[in-house]
């Protein structure tokens, strides 16, 4: 459980480093899409902004530098609210999955999840939690009919890292085995993955919550699939894949 | 036009509920759901014991450890078809190797292949995360035992490591109820399990106990195991008392046993 927290930690630190990079690089450069609503504060109205924070209107007020600190504090972890969630469908992670996630880089092209999942209970095995960490490639996105309503994602790549939880599952090995009786785990499954989506820009005067919805299906193939696919003819490539359907939401 | 959406609904449904019937739409690797034959166990064993009723010489087959080597599963189950004298089968466990539902799945479907009936025994790669229950669901109790003709089938869990003590294992109830329900036809016994007496999975604290008890099955003749994935003869007790033990199915091999009108029974190992 240790590891797995400081496991954790370390994913978050580096995702926090290649958000902020990215951003960092953004800065000042107009994006392709208009509808991209950066969350940077523009140098300009640095000191009116943390003017309004602090509750006061003095707009003469002179920068200090612990203001110019704590807006650089402020704004670097401003990067950190997540700006998409998504409901999923299977997929090897839970019937039902729900996630928070970051869509980031110079053309929206990466995104990162963690994903809640909820596996029912069947054949008198008891219900179990998952959680996933997904990192997806988005390189292209088409629009469709020369509209901004709506866009196509060709390609969806990527890998997630898929953790259940219960009796049973096991990272590393109880210590009543010998060591190596088992050369795997049951507790974290590791994941690629291809799939598309069909994205709706919502128009502005439309929003309430989000500013897109898409739908998307993916095909992963999960570790044990594959070891079980590769020396056997018997087991057909088609077999070991699983899919998911799912709607992603991009929030701002 | 109000039926539409309605129309539209039910085909999203329909789509939905077939591709949520085949293993596309998968919730986990260990989601414990699967489609298809289930309690196989029980079904077979009323094909055994109607197959065999009344007969005094039987021959079966005995494989196991399967797992992860369906290519050579395959190859058994056609090699086992090919060979009409072969009543029944008896897999002593490991038909899985992470317990994953659909690796269950999987090595059903080569086994249900099979012409003869067969059973399953359950093994420690079955054992792990959720496989008992998908065992138990798909194949029938850990536990079981069968008649074939006069003969007397008693399949054992022997993977006494996977429970931490809070299953017993073997289970001496299980033996004692097994052995106060024998039919008044039973002339011999044979005893399969997955892990033998004195290897790792066993509860060795109570190896002696246990031989004494199955002696007291009538003329118990051998025990056939797996496990180890070799296929030798082991004595683990050294009074020439017999586990058979067969490869698993990566070394292709398999045993048949011919059990005699006069008593006496025959092991061949067959090469595939």
């Amino acid at each position: 459980m240790k590891s797995l927290i400081t496991k954790s930690l370390i994913a978050l630190s580096a995702l926090w480093f290649a958000v902020s990079q990215t951003h960092a690089a953004e800065a000042g450069t107009p994006t392709l899409s208009d509808s991209v609503i950066t969350v940077d504060v523009e140098p300009d109205t640095l000191p009116a902004c943390t003017a309004d924070i602090h509750g006061s209107t003095d707009r003469s007020e002179p920068v200090t530098p612990y203001m110019r600190r704590t807006e650089r504090f402020r704004r670097s972890w401003n990067h950190l609210i997540p700006n998409q969630t998504s409901f999923q469908v299977a997929g090897g992670i839970g019937a039902f999955s729900i996630s928070i996630g970051w869509y980031y880089g110079r053309r929206e092209q990466w995104e990162t999840d963690v994903l809640w999942g909820f596996v029912p209970k069947a054949n008198g095995d008891d219900m179990h939690q998952t959680l996933t960490v997904k990192q997806r490639f988005v390189p292209w996105h088409l629009s469709l009919f020369k509209s901004h309503r709506w866009t196509v994602e060709p390609l969806t790549a990527g890998a997630f890292i898929n953790c259940i939880f219960g009796e049973g599952f096991w990272e590393k090995a109880p210590s009543k085995y010998t060591k190596g009786y088992y050369g795997f785990n049951t507790k974290v499954r590791y994941n690629l993955f291809v799939g598309q989506r069909l994205r709706y820009n919502i128009p502005r005067r439309h929003r309430k919550f989000n500013r897109s919805v898409a739908f998307y299906y993916e095909l992963s193939m999960s570790d044990l699939y594959l070891v079980s696919s590769i020396p056997n003819k018997q087991v057909s490539f088609f077999e070991t894949l699983t899919l998911a359907l799912g709607l992603r939401f991009q929030v701002f | 036009m109000k039926t539409l959406p309605i129309l539209r609904l039910c085909l999203l449904i329909a789509v939905l509920t077939g591709l949520n019937g085949c293993d596309l739409l998968d919730y986990h690797p260990y989601d414990g759901r699967f489609s298809g034959a289930k309690d196989i166990n029980a079904r077979n064993i009323g094909r055994i014991e109607t197959a065999t009723r009344g007969r005094d010489s039987l021959v079966f087959a005995v494989i196991t450890d399967t797992q992860r080597w369906y290519d050579e599963t395959h190859d058994a189950v056609n090699s086992i078809n090919a060979r009409p004298e072969i009543d029944f089968v008896i897999h002593c466990g490991d038909l899985t190797d992470f317990s994953a539902t659909r690796e269950f799945e999987w090595m059903r479907d080569e086994l249900e292949r099979l012409a003869v009936p067969y059973v399953c025994l359950i093994g420690n790669h079955d054992c792990l995360a959720n496989g008992p229950r998908v065992f138990q669901a798909m194949f029938g109790t850990p536990n079981f035992s069968f008649d074939a003709g006069d003969t007397h089938f008693v399949c054992l869990d022997t993977n006494a490591l996977e429970h931490d003590y809070s299953v017993p294992i073997p289970d001496f109830a299980f033996i004692n109820a097994d052995l106060q329900a024998l039919p008044s036809t039973t002339r011999r016994t044979i005893a399969a399990m997955h892990a033998c007496p004195y290897s790792d999975q066993f509860n060795n604290n109570i190896a002696p106990q246990f031989h004494e008890k199955m002696q007291t099955y009538p003329d118990l003749q051998f025990a056939v195991c797996g496990h180890q994935h070799a296929t030798t003869v082991i004595e683990p007790y050294g009074d020439g008392f017999k586990y058979y033990q067969c490869g698993a199915a990566k070394g292709r091999k398999y045993l048949i046993f011919t059990l005699k009108k006069d008593g006496g029974y025959h092991r061949e190992v067959i090469d595939y």
